[in-house]
C-alpha cells in the first residue's frame, strides 16, 4: 500500500493557521507528530474521505422503453412514480451520502442520493423513412472516478482504493432521450 | 468535459448567477422489460403531484399541437407541457427539461419554438453536436401564451441534439416546445 503511514498535510496546516490567529505556539512545531502527539489529541481528519473527480454527463434511463419504425412518429405515454439512485463501485463499499456530498463540493453541481419524479409526460418524435427509433425517460446525472481513503487517528492515511461513480442523478433535470437505428 | 456538458454548465450557471426493443412493428410499444434502475413504476395522478394549473398546461400543449400540425413533414420533435415545479412529498422543486435526440439531422435551418404560460421567465437552449445556442429570457405569460423562437443555422448536418429549457428561480409555469426544420 503506497500511501501507508503517509502523513496529512491538514494537520499540520491547521496548527500553523491557529499559530498565525491566535498566538497559540511561539515557534514552529518541529514535526506532524508534535502537532497532533499520539494519544493525546484526536486527528480532525480521522476517518474516511471521499474523491470525485473526472465528470461525465451521464443519462439514466428509467421505466419503459418506446420503440417504433420504420418511419413515422414514435410515441412515448406518460408514466408514473420513477426513481434515479446513486450508485458507486468501489470496494469496500462506500457511504453515498458522503460520495454526494463531495461530488456536489467539487464540481458545484446538485446530485443526489436518490431523485424521484412522480409522474413523466407524454412525448412525440418523428422517425426518418426507414429507421426505427426509441424513446425512453430518464434524469440527466453523471459519473465521475471515486477515490476513497481512511485516516487514522494519528492523522495516517491506513488505506487508499479507488473506484466509480456509476450514476450519480440530479436533482432537478430530466427528460427524454431519442435513438435511432437501422433495425 | 464534452462540449454539451460546457453548454449545460453554462446555461445553468447563468441562471444560478442572475438568480425494447420491439423490432418490425409499425406501431409504438411499451417494452414491458423494466429497467434495472428503475425501483418503482406505480401510475398515479399527475394533478396531485404538480405545482402548475391543469389549465395552464392545457393552453401550452393547445399552441403546441397547432404548430405540429401546420409544421407538417417539417416537424422533428415536439416536447409537450411541462411544469416548471413540481411537489415531491410536499417540497416544490424547479424541474429542468433536458430532451436529447440521437439521429442524422441534415444541414438547414431549425427553429426551436418555446411556449410558456404562468409566472416567471424560462431560458432556453438548443445545441447540435456539443454547439449551443441560448435563447433570451423569455417572460412567461401570466394572462396569455408567451412564445418565443430561436432559429439555428445548421451548415454541415448534425448527430445530436439537445433541447434544454430551464427556469429561473421562482418560476410557475407550464412549458413546451416544438422544434421544425426550416
Amino acid at each position: 500500500m503506497p500511501d501507508k503511514r503517509k502523513k496529512l498535510a491538514g494537520g499540520a496546516a491547521f496548527a500553523t493557521i491557529a499559530t498565525m490567529l491566535f498566538g497559540l505556539a511561539t515557534s514552529a512545531p518541529a514535526s506532524a507528530e508534535s502537532v497532533h502527539p499520539t494519544g493525546t489529541e484526536s486527528c480532525l481528519d480521522t476517518g474516511t474521505h471521499y474523491v470525485t473527480t473526472s465528470k461525465q454527463d451521464l443519462f439514466i434511463g428509467l421505466g419503459f422503453k418506446y420503440k417504433s419504425g420504420p418511419g413515422g412518429t414514435v410515441h412515448a405515454a406518460a408514466q408514473g412514480s420513477l426513481t434515479a439512485s446513486a450508485a458507486v463501485s468501489i470496494t469496500g463499499g462506500a457511504t453515498l451520502s458522503a460520495v454526494v456530498a463531495s461530488f456536489n463540493g467539487a464540481f458545484g453541481v446538485t446530485g443526489t442520493v436518490s431523485a424521484t419524479i412522480s409522474s413523466t409526460y407524454a412525448y412525440d418524435h418523428v422517425v426518418a423513412a426507414g429507421k426505427y427509433g426509441t424513446l425512453q425517460f430518464g434524469n440527466w446525472g453523471w459519473t465521475s472516478s471515486l477515490k476513497k481513503y481512511v485516516v487514522d487517528s494519528a492523522c495516517n492515511i491506513t488505506s487508499t482504493v479507488y473506484g466509480t461513480v456509476t450514476k450519480m442523478p440530479s436533482v432537478d433535470t430530466w427528460g427524454y432521450k431519442y435513438t435511432e437505428t437501422s433495425s | 468535459m464534452t462540449p454539451t456538458a460546457i453548454g449545460r454548465v453554462v446555461v445553468v450557471g447563468m441562471l444560478l448567477f442572475a438568480t425494447t426493443t420491439t423490432s418490425g412493428c409499425s406501431d409504438t410499444d411499451p417494452d414491458l422489460s423494466p429497467d434495472p434502475s428503475t425501483s418503482a413504476v406505480v401510475l398515479s395522478t399527475s394533478d396531485e403531484t404538480q405545482g402548475v394549473s391543469a389549465d395552464l398546461l392545457d393552453q401550452v400543449d393547445r399552441a403546441r399541437s397547432a404548430e405540429e400540425d401546420s409544421a407538417g413533414d417539417r416537424m422533428v420533435t415536439s416536447g409537450p407541457a411541462r411544469p416548471s415545479v413540481i411537489v415531491e412529498g410536499g417540497e416544490r422543486r424547479t424541474m429542468v427539461i433536458h430532451d436529447q435526440s440521437n439521429m442524422r439531422l441534415g444541414s438547414g435551418s431549425y427553429t426551436l419554438t418555446v411556449y410558456c404560460a404562468g409566472t416567471g421567465v424560462v431560458v432556453a437552449a438548443i445545441t447540435f453536436d456539443g454547439v449551443t445556442k441560448l435563447g433570451g429570457q423569455q417572460q412567461c405569460g401570466a394572462s396569455g401564451l408567451s412564445v418565443d423562437e430561436t432559429v439555428v443555422i445548421q451548415r454541415e448536418a448534425a448527430t445530436q441534439m439537445d433541447v434544454s429549457v430551464i427556469p429561473v428561480g421562482e418560476t410557475a409555469a407550464a412549458i413546451g416546445y416544438v422544434v421544425v426544420r426550416g
